[in-house]
């Protein structure tokens, strides 16, 4: 028998009063990749990720890890690493202290817990009371916590949220490097461009289903697939692009506007041996998918 | 076990945990002293055992630590990441009423150590003959860890139960202080004596005792009533917590 996938969502309903939140939703997530889980607000991101947890009750259907429900995993915080979209930290405890409540919990020894305050960057802060850190530093300090057991799934809700490009930036680098140890991870947001960047795949709900799931680089090509690129061979790069039957259009800032996902674009240049300087899809051509996609009831991206 | 270590992490990382503590030991010393200091007239063996259950007048603090173990939880939102460690409902549930008793526990013990270190020595000085050897030491500390464990844990139920920090410090504070006592004249004026003395404020009562009343249960059936409390509310408190946590 195949080995269940790290996180699958089986017909998943949740009905709040009247409320319907989730509606039949199914969708696997497979080992090793990162899945962008978007939506506009309320589309039932984090009701998906609550069942998931353990948190909410399913009204019908169901959320497993492994192939479990989180309820029966053994040690689930080193099975799963979960950063929920509230805050769960006392104001009054300091960082550390309360790294070192989940640790205890969890047979964790301290020593990890220094380890990941440094991994963060807030070893220096470990001593303060958490009321005071910015939101930027409650993320990181999630982040931790959600490290803590090192797990091999990451679940992590709206991890963006409130954080300044700089910590965006931080954030995109930091999730890219524990996809490289082979981590998966599924990753809510409500603004598709900011994980296009860092996302394999991508699941986007409205109003409670699915509307899609597939790789970036497949819904971008849906769109007809604009790519960003930009080469000091573009003289060449615009030939092979053209030799391929690909459309090419210069952007006006030295960049060109391919009609192409990325990784097309990228292999007829590698084919050829041309350099590139800047490959990636065009941000406001995948914003236009996604409000195409939910219908035009998304969020503006910051 | 690393489940109770991380509670009592979590405890000792609160403010409000230290509050409470200086607090029911700053009532006890206050009280003994005193009680003492005031002590005209006959100091005999009655006096001497009341002296020892002096801890009890701040009974109203394990039954807050106890209902906070809980409440803060849900007032900071941290019931979120516990959860997340201890993702059955139950086995939660289990585990803030077994911290609560512990933290009864060590509440009595600090109280009633403090109580014996105050005492002692300046009943000594006055050329009393008290020791640490009297079965009444003995008998008066087991009485006072008796009700703090049950009380703590009444609070914890409570806490479970209502889930609301503001709401449950409140309802036990009205229902301990006032409620309860107007309940007791109500269901005497309506002639249904006898039911009162199962309410748990009088339970809680009956395990310091007072032998002598015969309106209150004896000890034992004090610290059984209070006991079928906690279950009951713990129950109430299962039901509360299965819901969504959102």
């Amino acid at each position: 028998m195949a080995e269940p996938p790290p996180i699958e969502i089986r017909s998943l309903t949740k009905r709040f009063r009247r409320v319907l939140a989730v509606d039949d939703l199914s969708f696997a997530v497979e080992r090793g990749r990162i899945t962008g889980f978007v939506g506009p607000n309320g589309a039932g991101k984090t009701t998906t990720l609550r069942a998931l947890l353990g948190l909410v009750a399913p009204t019908g259907g169901e959320a497993l890890v492994f192939g479990r429900p989180y309820r029966e995993l053994d040690d689930p915080i080193r099975q799963v690493g979960t950063v929920l979209e509230t805050s769960t930290f006392h104001p009054g405890r300091s960082g550390r202290n309360h790294l070192r409540t989940v640790a205890t919990a969890a047979g964790i020894p301290r020593s990890r817990v220094e380890e990941l305050l440094e991994l963060v960057d807030l070893a220096s802060a470990a001593k303060r009371r958490v009321g005071g850190y910015s939101l930027g530093m409650r993320q990181r300090l999630g982040l931790a916590a959600a490290l803590l057991g090192d797990p091999q799934v990451l679940v992590l809700d709206e991890p963006a949220n409130g954080l300044d490009p700089e910590g965006i930036r931080w954030l995109r680098n930091f999730l890219r490097g524990l996809a490289e140890e082979g981590r998966t991870i599924l990753v809510s947001s409500h603004v598709l461009a900011e994980l296009a960047q860092t996302v394999d795949d991508v699941a986007i709900i409205a109003k409670g289903r699915l509307v899609a799931h597939a790789p970036v680089g497949t819904l971008t090509a849906r769109a007809g697939g604009q790519t960003r690129v930009r080469s000091p061979q573009a003289g060449a790069l615009r030939e092979a692009l053209a030799g391929e039957g690909i459309d090419v259009s210069p952007l006006g800032d030295g960049a060109l506007g391919v009609s192409a996902p990325t990784q097309r674009v990228g292999e007829v240049a590698a084919a050829k041996g041309i350099v590139l300087h800047e490959l990636r899809a065009d941000a406001s051509s995948l914003e236009e998918i996604f409000l195409e996609l939910t219908g035009g009831d998304a969020a503006v991206p910051r | 076990m690393r489940l109770l270590a991380a509670e009592a992490l979590k405890l000792r990382t609160t403010w409000g945990f230290w509050v409470y503590l200086v607090l029911m030991l700053g009532i006890t010393a206050l009280a003994v002293s005193a009680t003492i200091g005031s002590g005209v007239g006959a100091f005999d063996d009655e006096s001497w055992r009341d002296l020892l259950q002096t801890p009890a007048l701040g009974s109203l603090f394990p039954l807050l630590i106890g209902s906070v173990t809980f409440t803060n939880e849900f007032r900071h939102g941290t019931i979120g990441q516990t959860l997340l460690l201890t993702p059955r409902r139950g086995v939660l549930l289990a585990l803030k009423l077994v911290t609560a008793a512990l933290v009864g526990l060590l509440f009595a013990a600090l109280a009633f150590a403090l109580t014996l270190a105050i005492a002692l020595p300046w009943l000594g000085a006055k050329d009393l003959e008290v020791g640490l050897g009297d079965p009444v030491v003995r008998e008066t500390g087991l009485v006072v860890a008796l009700g703090f464990v049950l009380l703590a844990m009444f609070g914890a139920a409570v806490g479970g139960a209502l889930r609301s920090q503001m709401g449950a410090a409140v309802g036990l504070l009205v229902w301990f202080l006032v409620v309860e006592f107007l309940v007791g004249a109500l269901l005497t004026a309506l002639d249904i004596e006898g039911v009162a003395r199962y309410l748990p404020v009088s339970a809680a009562g009956a395990i310091v005792g007072g032998e002598d009343d015969t309106e209150m249960l004896s000890q034992g059936a004090g610290a059984l009533v209070l006991l079928a409390w906690v279950g009951a509310l713990a129950g109430v408190a299962a039901v509360s917590l299965r819901r969504d946590v959102t």
